[in-house]
């Protein structure tokens, strides 16, 4: 007999593999699809560590436990004569993190949304190369348990992304693996910061918003996702394992934040095609 | 070049992006956790967030690099936590200010003399006096009022720790209508929500009315301020005060209740009567030392319409102070002082 939560959770695990396997079988009965109508879905679960950073609330770095989930849907485009690929890819994290003393305690979340095109080189016949620009749009908070007048701050930005990809199939141990390695680097954007010691009441009950909208680039926002995973085919799906770091930090209205988030992740591939 | 190349170009600028920031590192210098390190943390903090330096410098001459150097000689790494923080207490004092607080598990550094130093006027046994028995008044949110015998509406506003609905302020509007003149009590109120504040005094303007000014720190130099900008009351959608109107304050009439005197001090019709405020026009920011004690301090500094500051207080239109002799008798000598004066205005 087990509780009504780990029944929950299995039948919840079930599901997950049920539509792991089944969705590639289904997406690969059809032969030889046309590649735009071919799209390439990955999920990826991963739990790390996560550094925070926000002088906004504190200047203290706090530490603790990252919660990621990582969605990416790759698919070549009708129009990129098999050379371009659209790329969008949903990011989520979560973080309860601790002062160094542990008197503090913090909740942070982020939300983003990346979707942009790469162009795509062969290298050989089982490694290419892909590159492009990506639109971000995120979104996150973090909540201090102590604060006063600033006990949480929000974030909402805008961003243009260079990404590069390199991907390829190797065989170990008789075994046709597959290795990726993306990197995704911050060039431009703009995002939201209140000043130096701006209240959110000044902003928010007020409408004092001046200042609120800071232009970034590498220099103020040195900001990069990396990601490299290997996978291994399990029926006809193909398994994920890797490493997912995002590198997030700014200098924004004299504020300093960072976010560095290290996750080891999880999870599967399959393939999709439209009709 | 050729577009293999091109690319491989790309792939290896976009690498570089990303080393880049992953070696880029955004970082905040922190002292180390030892008691001179606290020490240090402590006065750099209020140094570069603190909001009153200008202000009290001219006000009583505090100079915060001779505070640091006096203070400085008593810091030592034997010290307990408990003589530290006893040195880390009083050099908070020095500030003047009741918004500037050092939190330790064994105790709260508070700065009392604003309000220590001055007579009550107020107390328990007279707020009973005035409201009666617990059947006798009627609550409305966090407000207490009721309709004194020569029909003057009298609210308790002991709190602005919660907002109050419309409904609520309606309701107080409609019972007390029908009276000649209304008084509203701030004293010993220590003040919350600024939002609070402006939605009681949304009762009193009948158009948008400039309630005073504030500022925030935008850098850490003593004088980086931003412009002020205006605090605008907007009229409460509904019934409205129309009559005169006294407000009680004491020195306890401190913060959010503050504000609420200065949205209200030289509105027609309104006479502040009572004691001094306590002051209190830095809304208060949060931040921690390294040994985990967290601090408070004012951080947005607020003016009144004529742009001056309310950081030490607000005079009464009307000073008054009960007397002894009216404490032993019952008499809440502030009340009566503000019933003749609302007899006298009212039309």
């Amino acid at each position: 007999m087990c509780s009504p939560s780990l029944a929950c959770f299995c039948r919840l695990a079930a599901a997950w593999l049920l539509l792991a396997v089944v969705l590639p079988l289904q997406a690969q009965e059809t032969d030889a699809p046309e590649p735009w109508r071919v799209s390439r879905h990955t999920w990826l679960f991963g739990a790390g560590a996560a550094n925070v950073l926000d002088t906004y609330l504190s200047p203290l770095e706090y530490t603790g436990t990252d919660l990621t989930l990582l969605h990416r849907r790759e698919r070549a485009v009708k129009w990129g004569k098999g050379k371009v690929c659209a790329l969008t890819q949903t990011l989520g994290h979560a973080a309860y993190v601790q002062s160094p003393t542990d008197d503090g305690k913090e909740w942070d979340g982020e939300l983003s949304v990346t979707s942009g095109w790469l162009y795509q080189i062969p290298l050989s016949e089982r490694w290419r190369l892909a590159a492009g620009g990506l639109g971000e749009l995120s979104t996150g908070f973090t909540y201090n348990t102590r604060g006063s007048n600033n006990p949480a701050q929000g974030r909402l930005g805008l961003s243009l992304l260079a990404t590069a990809v390199a991907e390829g199939d190797f065989s170990l141990w008789k075994q046709p693996f597959g290795a990726r390695f993306q990197v995704d680097a911050h060039l431009a954007g703009v995002q939201f910061s209140p000043e130096y010691g701006q209240s959110y009441y000044e902003i928010f009950s007020l409408g004092h918003t001046s200042g609120i909208v800071h232009p970034t680039w590498t220099g103020n926002c040195p900001t990069a996702r990396l990601e490299a995973t290997v996978s291994l085919p399990v029926g006809r799906s193909r398994w994920t394992f890797g490493y997912v770091g995002d590198i997030r930090q700014s200098r924004l209205g004299g504020l300093k934040r960072h976010a560095w988030r290290h996750c080891l992740v999880a999870g599967y591939a399959f393939r999709c095609f439209k009709l | 070049m050729s577009v293999l190349h091109k690319h491989t170009v790309f792939f290896l600028l976009c690498c570089a992006l990303c080393a880049l920031s992953f070696s880029s590192c955004v970082t905040q210098d922190v002292e180390d956790d030892t008691r001179r390190g606290n020490f240090e943390a402590l006065w750099r903090t209020l140094d570069e967030h603190y909001c009153f330096f200008g202000y009290k410098r001219e006000a009583y001459g505090l100079d915060w690099n001779a505070v640091r150097e006096s203070y400085s000689r008593r810091i030592s790494e034997a010290m307990t936590d408990r003589q530290l923080f006893e040195v880390l207490a009083e050099m908070t004092y020095e500030l003047r200010d009741g918004h500037v607080n050092l939190y330790a598990p064994h105790d709260v550094a508070r700065y009392g003399a604003w309000f220590d130093d001055f007579p009550a006027n107020y107390s328990d046994s007279l707020e009973r006096a005035t409201l009666g028995k617990s059947q006798d008044y009627e609550v409305a949110a966090s407000l207490k009022y009721r309709i004194l015998e020569d029909n003057i509406g009298y609210v308790r506003c002991a709190s602005f720790e919660y907002l109050f609905g419309d409904g609520n302020l309606h309701e107080v509007m409609r019972r007390l209508g029908g009276c000649n003149a209304l008084i509203v009590d701030v004293r010993s109120n220590g003040g919350g929500l600024l939002t609070a504040a402006e939605k009681l005094a949304s009762l009193f303007v009948n158009e948008e009315t400039v309630g005073g000014y504030i500022s925030h720190k935008t850098g850490a130099g003593h004088n980086d301020l931003s412009a002020p900008e205006p605090i605008r009351i907007e009229p409460f959608v509904g019934f409205r005060w129309q009559k005169p109107v006294a407000v009680l304050t004491n020195r306890r009439t401190f913060s959010a209740a503050n504000s609420f005197v200065m949205y209200l001090k030289g509105l027609p019709r309104v006479t502040i009567v009572g004691d001094r405020t306590g002051g209190g026009a830095g809304m208060p920011f949060s931040s921690e030392l390294p040994c985990g004690w967290s601090l408070r301090f004012s951080a947005c500094p607020m003016y009144d319409r004529e742009m001056q500051c309310t950081e030490m207080g607000i005079d009464p239109d009307l000073k008054v102070d009960i007397t002894d002799e009216d404490y032993q008798r019952g008499v809440d000598t502030i009340l009566e002082a503000a019933r003749s004066a609302l007899k006298t205005a009212a039309p």
